[in-house]
C-alpha cells in the first residue's frame, strides 16, 4: 500500500500520501505537548522575561512574578508542582497552598477544592502537558542517551515514596496548623528550624531549580564564588543537600523518563488518588488491539510513567499514575489505544 | 458507571471547597503567606557579599 502510494507515475496519490505523512508527524501528540510544554513554561515563567528586559523582580516585591498572568483567577493554585518563591513565577502548586495556609491553622479550601476537581475532570493531564519540572525532565529526556526501563518491581517498590513524601508533608501541614492553633507556633518554629515554613519546601528539587538556583544567579551570589570556589564551602549544609538531590533527579531524568513524577512528587501522589476516577482518560480496544498479544507493545515501552497498559484489563484505564500524555495513543501501530471522555 | 459517579462527585465537593474557600477570601491569604514567606528562604542563601 505504502509502495503503491510513493509510485511516482502518480503523483496525485504520492503528493496526498506526503502531505498526509508530513501532517501526522506535525501534528504528532508528542510534539503537540512538547510546544504547548514550551509556552506553558515561558507564560508561567514570565517574570524571566521582564527580567531579561531589564526589570529585576526582586527589587520591585519579593513575590513580583507571582500572579502576573492569571489576574482573573488571582491566586488560585495551580494543579502542579510550581514552588512558591519562584521569582520568575506566575503562580504556585496547590500543595504549597495547604503547606502555608494549613500552618496558619486554617483548612485550605481552595487547594483542596482544585486538588479534588482537577484530578477528577482531567486526570493528571497537568503534569503531562503543563508541568514545568515535568518539562524539564521531558527535555532531559531528549538528549541522545540509551534509557533505561525500570521493571514494574521497580516501579512498585518505589512507587510508595511519593505518598510517604505527600504523608510527612500533611502530618507536618497539620502540626503546624495546631501548634498556631494552639499559640506554641514561635516555640515550634525554633525546634523545626527551616521545616517549620514548609516541610517538603525545604527539600523539593523543583523548587531548587525554580527557586534557589534564580535567586543566586539574580542577587550575583554565586559568582564570587565560581571565581573562587572555597568559598562555597560557607554554604548551608542545606543547599549542598538540595543540589545534590536536584543533580541526582536531573542524572536519573538523563536514563530514565519523569523519574520524579514516578516516584517522588507529593503533588503528583495527592493527585493520582483521585485521578484513577478521572472523567478524561485513555481506553484500549480489543478489536483493535490484537487479542493483547501485540508483539511492539508500544503503548507500555512509550509510558513515561512506566505503566503496564498490556496487563490492565481492556477498555478505560484506571491508573493512577497516568499522567495522559498520549504518547501510547500516538505510538500505538494498531491505533488501538484511544483518548476517551467520560 | 460507578467511578464516574465518584468523579462527579468529587467534581461538585471540589467545587464546593472552591466556592467556599473564594468565599472566605483564602486566595487573598494565599498571596499573604506567599509573600510572608517569600523571605523564608533567605537565612539558607549564602552571603550576597563576597567574603573579603
Amino acid at each position: 500500500m505504502k509502495r503503491d502510494l510513493l509510485d511516482w507515475s502518480r503523483p496525485h496519490k504520492t503528493l496526498h500520501f506526503v502531505i498526509k505523512k508530513a501532517f501526522d508527524e506535525l501534528l504528532a501528540i508528542r510534539i503537540i505537548r512538547f510546544f504547548v510544554q514550551m509556552i506553558a513554561f515561558v507564560l508561567l515563567s514570565f517574570a524571566a522575561i521582564t527580567f531579561v528586559l531589564g526589570y529585576n523582580p526582586l527589587l520591585a516585591s519579593p513575590l513580583a512574578g507571582v500572579g502576573w498572568l492569571i489576574p482573573i483567577f488571582g491566586y488560585i493554585p495551580l494543579p502542579f508542582d510550581m514552588p512558591h518563591g519562584y521569582p520568575a513565577g506566575t503562580g504556585t502548586g496547590f500543595l504549597d497552598a495547604i503547606m502555608l495556609i494549613g500552618q496558619a491553622g486554617m483548612f485550605p479550601y481552595i487547594a483542596v477544592g482544585v486538588a479534588l476537581l482537577v484530578p477528577a475532570l482531567v486526570g493528571r493531564s497537568f503534569c503531562g502537558w503543563i508541568c514545568p519540572f515535568g518539562f524539564v525532565q521531558d527535555v532531559l529526556a531528549l538528549t541522545p542517551i540509551r534509557k533505561r526501563w525500570p521493571s514494574a518491581k521497580t516501579n512498585q517498590t518505589l512507587s510508595p515514596i511519593k505518598f510517604a513524601v505527600l504523608g510527612i508533608t500533611l502530618l507536618f501541614v497539620f502540626w503546624l496548623g495546631l501548634s498556631t492553633f494552639l499559640g506554641i507556633q514561635q516555640d515550634l518554629a525554633r525546634t523545626l528550624g527551616p521545616f517549620a515554613t514548609a516541610f517538603w519546601s525545604v527539600l523539593s528539587p523543583s523548587g531548587t531549580f525554580f527557586v534557589i538556583i534564580p535567586y543566586l544567579v539574580i542577587t550575583n551570589n554565586i559568582s564570587p564564588f565560581i571565581a573562587n570556589w572555597a568559598h562555597m564551602l560557607t554554604w548551608q549544609p542545606l543547599i549542598w543537600i538540595r543540589l545534590v538531590f536536584l543533580g541526582i533527579i536531573l542524572a536519573l531524568a538523563l536514563f530514565i523518563r519523569r523519574p520524579y513524577c514516578r516516584w517522588i512528587c507529593p503533588e503528583g501522589a495527592l493527585m493520582s488518588i483521585f485521578s484513577r476516577f478521572s472523567l478524561l482518560g485513555v481506553s484500549r480496544r480489543p478489536t483493535e488491539c490484537p487479542g493483547g498479544m501485540c508483539e511492539s507493545q508500544r503503548c507500555e515501552k512509550e509510558c513515561p510513567m512506566g505503566i503496564r497498559f498490556m496487563q490492565a484489563p481492556w477498555g478505560r484505564l484506571y491508573s493512577g499514575d497516568c499522567i495522559l500524555c498520549g504518547d501510547c495513543v500516538a505510538k500505538c501501530p494498531e491505533h488501538a489505544v484511544k483518548v476517551v471522555f467520560p | 458507571m460507578e467511578r464516574r459517579v465518584i468523579a462527579i462527585a468529587l467534581i461538585c465537593i471540589g467545587l464546593c471547597s472552591l466556592a467556599f474557600g473564594l468565599a472566605l477570601g483564602q486566595h487573598e491569604l494565599v498571596r499573604f503567606w506567599l509573600q510572608r514567606f517569600s523571605d523564608a528562604y533567605a537565612p539558607y542563601f549564602p552571603p550576597r557579599i563576597p567574603l573579603l
